[in-house]
This record gives C-alpha cells, sequence and structure tokens, in this order.
C-alpha cells in the first residue's frame, strides 16, 4: 500500500513539473529556448550592471559648486590665464635652469642686440640674456600699438629665425614683451618637455 | 565575454591610430591668398599655388586653425617644389601661431635648401600656443620662375 502511495506521489510530482515546464516553453517568444540556453550566469548580469553603472558615472554631467559672488563663465578664462602662466613658468625655469654655453651666448646676445637695436623709437630693450638653447629678450613700450607693431615685424629677423614664443605683460606701468628666443637646432617640444608624437 | 573582447581589441587599436597620427590637419595649398599687389601673378591648380612671374618673387598667406588643444606645442609642416636654381631664391616660410584676435604667440621661419624638380623635403616647425583660442598663419614667399621651372606650394599640414 505504502508503496502504491509513494509510486503515485513520485508520478504526480513528475507530471506536475512536466506541465510546468511546457507551460512555461509556451509563454516564452519564438526562438528563446537556443538564448535560454546561452543566457549569462548571474554573475556575469553583475558585471555588466557594474559595468553600466560605471558609464553612468563617467557620462553624468558633473556638479560644479561656485562660490557666492563668482562668476562662474569666468572659470574658463581664469584656466587659461593660469595656463599661460604655467608655461610661462616652464619656459623661464628652463631658461633659468640651463648651463651657459659662453661662446654661442656672447655671439646670440650681440646679434639680437643689433638686431634689435633703433628699430622702434618706442620700444626700449631692457634685457637681453642667452644660455644654451634659449634666450630671454625684455622690452618695454611706450603703447600698447607699439608692443603690436614690433611684434609682427620682429619674427624674419635671421636672430629669431628658429623660433621665438612672446609672452605679454599689460598690466605694468608700461606694456612689456618678454621673449624665448630658440637657438637654431632646438625644437619647443623639447624645451618644454613635450612628446614627440 | 567573447564580444567584449573584440571591443577591447577595437579600442586599442583606436587608440594606437590616435596616438600615432596626433590629428594633423591637412590643408591645400589653393585655399593660400595673395598679399596686396600681387594678385595678378599667383595661379592656382591641383598642384597647389605657384609664382607666374619668372623675375620677382610673390608672398602668400596660407591660414587655419590648430588642432591640439591650447597651451600645446603646434607641428606646421609645408610640403613645396623649389625649382628656382638661383641661391637666395627660395621658398621662405614665417609660421605664426596667434590668439584669437590677432596677437602672435610663437613664429618661426623655415625656408627651403636648393632646389630640384622632386618635392622638397617639408618645411617643418614647432610652435608653442599661450592661449585658448588658437589660430595659424603661414606667410610664404614664392620665386620666380627660372627658365621656364615653376615653384609651387602644394599643401600644409597643421597639427
Amino acid at each position: 500500500m505504502r508503496l502504491w502511495i509513494s509510486t503515485i506521489l513520485v508520478a504526480s510530482v513528475l507530471v506536475a513539473s512536466g506541465l510546468i515546464s511546457w507551460r512555461r516553453g509556451r509563454s516564452r517568444p519564438a526562438g528563446s529556448a537556443a538564448v535560454a540556453e546561452t543566457s549569462p550566469t548571474a554573475q556575469e548580469v553583475d558585471e555588466l550592471r557594474r559595468e553600466v553603472d560605471e558609464l553612468k558615472l563617467r557620462t553624468a554631467p558633473k556638479l560644479v559648486l561656485v562660490a557666492p559672488g563668482v562668476n562662474p563663465a569666468a572659470a574658463p578664462e581664469q584656466k587659461a590665464r593660469e595656463r599661460t602662466r604655467m608655461t610661462t613658468e616652464t619656459l623661464e625655469s628652463r631658461f633659468a635652469g640651463e648651463g651657459i654655453d659662453v661662446d654661442w651666448s656672447r655671439k646670440a646676445t650681440q646679434d639680437l642686440r643689433a638686431a634689435l637695436a633703433g628699430r622702434d623709437a618706442q620700444t626700449r630693450l631692457t634685457g637681453v640674456d642667452c644660455a644654451t638653447s634659449l634666450c630671454k629678450v625684455v622690452m618695454e613700450h611706450e603703447s600698447p600699438e607699439a608692443q603690436r607693431e614690433l611684434a609682427s615685424a620682429i619674427g624674419e629677423l635671421p636672430p629669431f629665425r628658429a623660433g621665438v614664443v612672446y609672452r605679454y605683460d599689460k598690466n605694468g606701468e608700461a606694456p612689456r614683451t618678454t621673449l624665448y628666443v630658440l637657438r637654431e637646432g632646438h625644437d619647443f617640444r623639447e624645451v618644454i618637455g613635450a612628446p614627440n608624437n | 565575454m567573447r564580444c567584449r573582447v573584440v571591443v577591447s581589441l577595437v579600442g586599442a587599436f583606436l587608440g594606437v591610430c590616435v596616438v600615432g597620427d596626433a590629428f594633423a590637419e591637412p590643408h591645400h595649398a589653393t585655399l593660400c591668398n595673395p598679399i596686396q599687389g600681387n594678385r595678378d601673378f599667383i595661379d592656382y591648380s591641383h598642384w597647389g599655388v605657384r609664382n607666374t612671374l619668372d623675375n620677382a618673387q610673390v608672398t602668400v598667406h596660407c591660414g587655419g586653425a590648430v588642432v591640439t588643444a591650447p597651451f600645446e606645442v603646434s607641428a606646421i609642416s609645408v610640403s613645396t617644389y623649389d625649382r628656382n636654381t638661383l641661391p637666395n631664391q627660395d621658398i621662405c616660410c614665417t609660421m605664426r601661431v596667434t590668439d584669437n584676435v590677432g596677437n602672435i604667440q610663437s613664429s618661426a621661419v623655415r625656408c627651403t635648401s636648393g632646389f630640384g624638380s622632386a618635392p622638397m623635403p617639408p618645411l617643418n616647425a614647432t610652435l608653442l600656443n599661450l592661449s585658448s583660442g588658437v589660430d595659424v598663419d603661414i606667410e610664404c614667399t614664392i620665386p620666380p620662375m627660372d627658365q621656364g621651372q615653376i615653384s609651387w606650394i602644394s599643401s600644409y599640414d597643421i597639427e
């Protein structure tokens, strides 16, 4: 008797589970049987979720906190000024840290002075120094116009042909221009330590 | 999993391409413009821009925008044909990086040396940007024709 009851119970369970499987199979869209076989594991689903969360974080607009009284539109301009300052500081420290190639330095200084002498009555040469790969030339101008004119006139003069960087300082009493002049055969990539492409 | 590997490989390939190419922006020299007074003495074709005179040089300006981020080094390259055999008659280019209102930030001059029927080695210079809005002006002189041989600027690249 017990044997009969157990047999009936087992058979019922098998029939019920068969029916359930059959109903699930019918309720799936066509072709999903193949998908079910290759569906991702729970671990893969979790990994994908984590990746989606990371991407959401990366692409989300960043919250910028602005102190009261600060114009947010001025931030890029301030950043630009900061970058200009950093780049010129790099040039300045490179110039200051270079040893002096005495022979070249003396000749380059003379050439630069000669090239600039008497070019513009409104501009005064206040300093010329040369190290090994760079020279630094400082000039003061009577007006912003004189500053602009000189910059466009000197680039083609022989001592400036290798390369020049112009730094304009308009905040002092007189407009001032600082030139960082490259020695022939040198390169701004090397001077500021930028990688070669 | 296989898909992810493929995506990574494609990404790595693109990354290598980007690093290697550094976004050089090529320009055909027909984009160059003559200075005042030289308008009647230049000619354009698929070869670029040339001097039509046989007794005087002409000057053109070639413009563009810097492709690299501001405050970085820009590489400029000009491709030329210099067929003038005279020693002081070369193609010379003054390359300038300016801010967005025309103040010169950095400049350099490069000239061809010698002559020949083949393209000359490119005139290359690296300039430094100190500003956030940056343009490029390349001012080139082209020597006159020499025994019927024409000198050209064919193209320029700005990185």
